[in-house]
């Protein structure tokens, strides 16, 4: 059976995720937003191949959409091999030069979706254990909040976020419905210590073909 | 659980997994059919039917040989009492019938030769006697008639003896060409049997490595009604093997199969959910062709 397209979904999922982390700091007297006011959002599952990436480029479209400022997605998935088809794009700095080298580099517009949408790739340096160094993530997510109003992660699984889940805003679970049962997502979250309070919520993915109501669905 | 729920339950697994329940049935309705449709093994029905065609006609062997040893000694029987027969008859008239030669004859061709030794003897004289009477009587005439009666009488006894000595022969005759043919046939019968028991006992393997070429005509598959009635169950079999599969699938696992059961599980609120999407329904959910997407998001993890 077709599924409907659902124009509005991802615009819900922003929704859903602005309001989770509020109104942003408000300028002050004389019009100045606050520096690093940008916030992050990050994007996990608990396993990989959960379709983490698609959700996050839907999240970062649709939040740059509906809000004003600038929106980066950042490839942060540094468990899994680079899948950067672009051969301009390949050896370009991205992520794990701003956490190592602290320069803001290999930065590009996205190229789909709205003019304030960029991306950002991993970088050459990317590897797993950098994301468990506190003090080079939170030199890259400092550079990124200053120049970008969002953020949105495409973070590897929750296992292996290290740093990144102690200083996101906020973070979005993607539930592969036909392979992640609620024991493994409930232990993932468990194991990684993630604050329940900064979970904005759960994106259920690959949702089996829901049951009509005239057949007594939900 | 409610009735409620469990109609609620199947009705969510014939919904969600539909295809796999009729596949399910198709499959057993074909095995089904399939079955019905089988022919037995031809070389294996075939070995078996030689086995038991040797054993039947062991069995008929036994039954023609006894048979046949019956006939032979009714036979003997007969020729027996046809010599004792005659033996009496002839010593009654006062022949002496000499059973030893037919007894030592046996089965030759010419069978028993009865000779009634005793006709000889009372005769032989009487040519002689004859010849003396014929003489010129010597003395009155009255001897010469009376010695003619005398001689009439034994002159007719050789010509009785020769037609019961032919009836006699023609008897044993019969009866000793029926004795042949007995023994024939019981010789016959022997031979077949015992080639019969050679080829079983030398080498039992041989009548289970003959191979029947042509379809056994034995019905070994069901008939029609029977044939919709199996090929009816097979389906009936899939349907609800599939219904357990497919419930096993739907209900197993502790899987979050909709928002709702993901919120409750994990007690998060959800933001949204993605049904399984093609790539060009992805495509159309970020709102743009996979042809102008950058690479790193033309192919997402």
């Amino acid at each position: 059976m077709k599924m409907a397209h659902d124009p509005a979904l991802f615009t819900r999922i922003g929704l859903g995720v602005l309001e989770h982390l509020g109104s942003p700091s408000l300028p002050d007297s004389e019009g100045n937003t606050p520096a690093l006011s940008g916030r992050v959002i990050l994007v996990s599952s608990a396993h990989a191949g959960e379709g983490k990436s698609f959700v996050a480029q839907g999240l970062a479209h649709a939040l740059a959409e509906q809000q004003e400022g600038d929106v980066v997605w950042v490839d942060a998935a540094f468990d899994t091999p680079l899948v950067e088809a672009d051969i301009s794009r390949r050896g370009a700095a991205g992520l794990s030069e701003i956490m190592t080298l602290g320069s803001l580099q290999g930065l590009a517009p996205a190229g789909w979706g709205p003019e304030r949408l960029w991306r950002l790739g991993r970088g050459v340096l990317a590897q797993r254990s950098l994301l468990f160094r506190p003090e080079a993530v939170r030199k890259g997510l400092m550079a990124l909040r200053a120049g970008f109003a969002l953020t949105v992660l495409d973070a590897p699984s929750l296992g292996s976020c290290g740093a990144l889940l102690a200083e996101v805003d906020a973070g979005v679970l993607v539930v592969d419905a036909r392979r992640t049962s609620r024991h493994d997502a409930l232990q993932a979250l468990a194991e990684a210590r993630f604050d329940r309070e900064r979970l904005a919520g759960i994106v259920l993915n690959h949702r089996p073909r829901p049951i009509p109501r005239w057949l007594g669905g939900d | 659980m409610s009735v409620a729920r469990c109609a609620r339950g199947l009705v969510a697994v014939l919904y969600r997994r539909a295809g796999l329940v009729v596949l399910c049935a198709l499959a057993g309705g074909a095995v089904s059919q399939a079955w019905t449709q089988r022919q037995p093994h031809v070389v294996q029905l075939g070995a078996q039917r030689d086995r038991h065609l040797a054993e039947t006609r062991a069995a008929q062997l036994d039954t023609r040989l006894t048979q046949a040893w019956g006939d032979l000694r009714r036979t003997e029987d007969d020729v027996v009492a046809l010599l004792v027969r005659e033996g009496l008859r002839a010593s009654g008239h006062g022949l002496k019938l000499d059973l030893d030669p037919v007894l030592q004859a046996g089965s030759r061709n010419g069978g028993p030769t009865a000779s009634l030794a005793g006709s000889d003897t009372p005769t032989a004289p009487l040519p002689l006697r004859l010849d003396e009477a014929r003489q010129p009587p010597a003395g009155d005439a009255g001897n010469v008639r009376t010695a003619g009666l005398e001689l009439a009488g034994p002159l007719q006894r050789p010509d009785a003896v020769m037609r019961v000595n032919t009836a006699f022969e023609a008897d044993l005759d019969r009866l000793d060409g029926a004795r042949q043919l007995a023994r024939a046939r019981l010789v016959g019968l022997e031979h077949q049997r015992e080639r019969n028991d050679l080829s079983m006992r030398l080498n039992p393997a041989d009548a289970e490595a003959r191979v029947v070429f042509e379809t056994p005509g034995l019905r070994s598959v069901p008939e029609v009604g029977s044939k919709r009635f199996v090929a009816l169950l097979g389906t009936a079999g899939g349907l609800l093997l599939g219904l357990l599969l497919a419930g096993l699938r739907e209900l197993g696992g502790g899987r979050m199969r909709s928002p709702r059961e993901a919120e409750r599980a994990l007690g998060v609120p959800v933001l949204g959910a993605i049904p399984t999407l093609s790539a060009k329904a992805r495509d159309t959910y970020l709102g743009t062709a996979r042809g102008a997407l950058p690479p790193a998001v033309a192919q997402p993890e």
